[in-house]
């Protein structure tokens, strides 16, 4: 009777084969778990840059509204040959709805934002607005004044959850 | 043993097979997973260049702005910026503190910017931010503030004096006098007076120590005559005549109806329709012109000065009952180029009130006979000391609000620019 021959070198080669799988398992798993890692940040980061970019979009709108609203009106008080950067009697500090020309607007501050009625914005719970009026030098816009200069700088920054998303920068010159 | 050795070979090539195909899958997955990973990334990096672009084109619009409101506030700030600015360059670069802004301007009229101060004006703005670059036009009209001195019928800014045989009679406005009244006879109006030497009688308020107006800043003939056209022969007499901006037998025709006459000598205009405006330059200042008879005087061009005097003016002309008559002179003042009221003809059989319509401009001094009347306004400069304004005769102004609402050019205080609602537009290159 012959017994069949036992090739020990192929039952080695098997087990070291095997042993080969599981590495190729391991490493495997680590790509995969690192993969899934770097995936999920770039998920998170994807996350975070859309409301980023919603936030900017949004601040931006908010920004340039009120902008807008700033420089319709005079630059000075009505009536008035000269004025300081302040408000009149009866205008409000925290409610625009009587300002009547640009520099009422200094030191605006407001949240959550309002409209020029005085109602709030819903759904802007988290966001502000503040705005600052200063004299500028016509022949270097960039340079403030500390005098009455027939140019006034507007700029509006908008924060979310105390963050600056945006500014909106406007200038009102003295002619009508 | 040979088929023993072949199956086991199978077996390992099953097993190596197996085995390197899910190494294989996992790294394909796993590189299929890292590239989706690495666009997800160019892609949000994309939107946020994309938000990011967005957000500086609206601050490039804000820029674009500012350019116009600085462009505004330099036309009101300097009187010659239409000189300033001839080469149409307003600024370059200049900065907001934020982005850049660049502007230029053209006379879209007649691409001349330095002829006429109240054309209109084309500005065109270029303004960035980060990336982004807007281009826009806007044109600007421009709202003249006129002089104060135009709220009066008459005005003398040195002395006015009327004599014991005149009357100066004002309707709607008062008399202005800079320097002294004096008055020998009778004012029917209201007066306002620097000073008052002999106050007369005096229908109306009399307000003493009233503020001496400002002269105009420029010369205002040679303004005019800057748009006026030269008459080819130096003429002292213009009689029978008619000038208007279609017809005119003394000069090449001028649109506006703008004319200017220098005479060599002391010189009179009678018996004449002027429809237009009629520069008259006196050759030296003892000479003078003088207005006579009958005449019929209105601006082709609404809120133009009807005569302007380089010189002493005296007005004789007279309107009390008489008008200007086609067929007692023999002429038609209405032929084809002057209509009048839209209607020309060729007959000798129409009429026509004897008087001027508009402002008269007098640089030196003026005497005023006879019952002219005059539906505008009188200014007289009084260069040369004396009187400016001599009543002898019986005038009467009608003011006519009409000069001070629509100043005429160079009789302006100040000259803004105010953009034109609905031209503002991107421009796209």
């Amino acid at each position: 009777m012959r017994h069949p021959k036992i090739n020990w070198a192929v039952g080695n080669q098997k087990a070291s084969r095997r042993g080969i799988n599981m590495v190729e398992v391991a490493v495997s798993s680590l790509i995969v778990g690192v993969m899934l890692v770097a995936s999920l940040r770039v998920v998170g980061q994807s996350f975070l840059t859309q409301r980023l970019n919603a936030d900017r979009a949004t601040g931006q709108f908010l920004a340039d509204a009120l902008l807008n609203e700033a420089l319709q009106w005079n630059y000075m008080e009505p009536g008035a040959s000269s004025s300081g950067i302040t408000r009149e009697s009866g205008e409000l500090a925290n409610n625009r709805s009587n300002y009547d020309d640009v520099d009422d607007f200094n030191a605006y501050n407001e949240s959550p934002p309002k409209t020029k009625s005085n109602s709030v914005l819903t759904g802007f719970e988290k966001w502000a607005r503040t705005v600052s009026v200063r004299w500028v030098n016509h022949a270097d816009l960039t340079q403030v004044s500390s005098s009455e200069s027939g140019v006034k700088r507007v700029v509006v920054e908008v924060r979310r959850d105390g963050t600056l998303v945006a500014t909106a920068t406007g200038f009102r010159s003295n002619v009508p | 043993m040979y088929l023993e050795s072949l199956s086991g070979w199978l077996t390992d090539m099953k097993l190596a097979r197996r085995n390197g195909f899910s190494y294989i899958a996992v790294l394909g997955t796993s590189l299929i997973v890292g590239t989706m990973a690495l666009g997800s990334l160019s892609v949000l990096r994309i939107q946020s260049r994309a938000s990011l672009d967005a957000i500086n084109s609206i601050k490039a619009r804000e820029n674009g702005r500012t350019a116009a409101e600085l462009g505004r506030f330099n036309f009101s700030n300097d009187p010659n910026w239409r000189t300033t600015y001839s080469n149409g360059i307003l600024f370059t670069n200049r900065s907001t503190g934020n982005g850049k802004m660049s502007a230029t301007i053209q006379d879209p009229v007649d691409n001349n910017l330095g002829d006429h101060p109240h054309e209109p004006l084309r500005l065109n703005i270029s303004a960035t931010q980060g990336r982004s670059v807007q281009r826009f036009q806007v044109d600007l009209a421009a709202s003249a503030i006129p002089m104060d001195v135009l709220k009066n019928a008459v005005h003398s800014w040195t002395n006015l004096r009327v004599q014991s045989s005149g009357t100066l009679a004002v309707y709607g406005a008062p008399v202005g006098i800079g320097g002294s009244l004096t008055n020998d006879n009778v004012i029917d109006g209201d007066v306002s007076a620097t000073a008052i030497s002999k106050q007369g009688t005096v229908t109306g308020r009399v307000e003493n120590a009233a503020p001496i107006l400002d002269l105009p800043t420029n010369s205002v003939p040679t303004k005019y005559m800057d748009i006026g056209t030269q008459f080819t022969n130096r003429v002292n007499l213009i009689e029978k005549a008619v000038i208007s901006p279609g017809y005119n037998t003394f000069a090449p025709l001028n649109a506006s109806g703008v004319y200017i006459v220098r005479p060599t000598n002391n010189t009179t205009i009678r018996n004449t329709r002027i429809h237009g405006t009629l520069i008259v330059v006196m050759a030296s200042n003892g000479h003078r012109l003088t207005i006579g008879e009958n005449v019929f005087f209105e601006p082709a061009v609404p809120g133009y000065p009807a005569l302007i005097v380089q010189g002493n003016l005296d007005l004789s002309y007279r309107s009390d009952g008489e008008t200007l008559s086609e067929s007692v002179l023999a002429t038609n003042f209405n032929p084809a180029g002057a209509p009048y009221g839209n209607t020309s003809d060729s007959d000798k059989l129409d009429t026509y009130p004897s008087e001027i319509r508009g402002l008269i401009y007098v640089t030196r001094g003026l005497r005023w006979y006879n019952n002219g009347l005059l539906r505008g306004s009188v200014l007289s400069e009084g260069q040369g000391g004396g009187n400016g304004i001599e009543i002898y005769g019986t005038p009467r102004v009608l003011y006519d609000p009409y000069s001070f609402h629509n100043p005429a050019p160079w009789l302006t205080k100040q000259v803004h620019m105010l953009p034109v609602l609905g031209t503002w537009k991107q421009v796209v290159q």
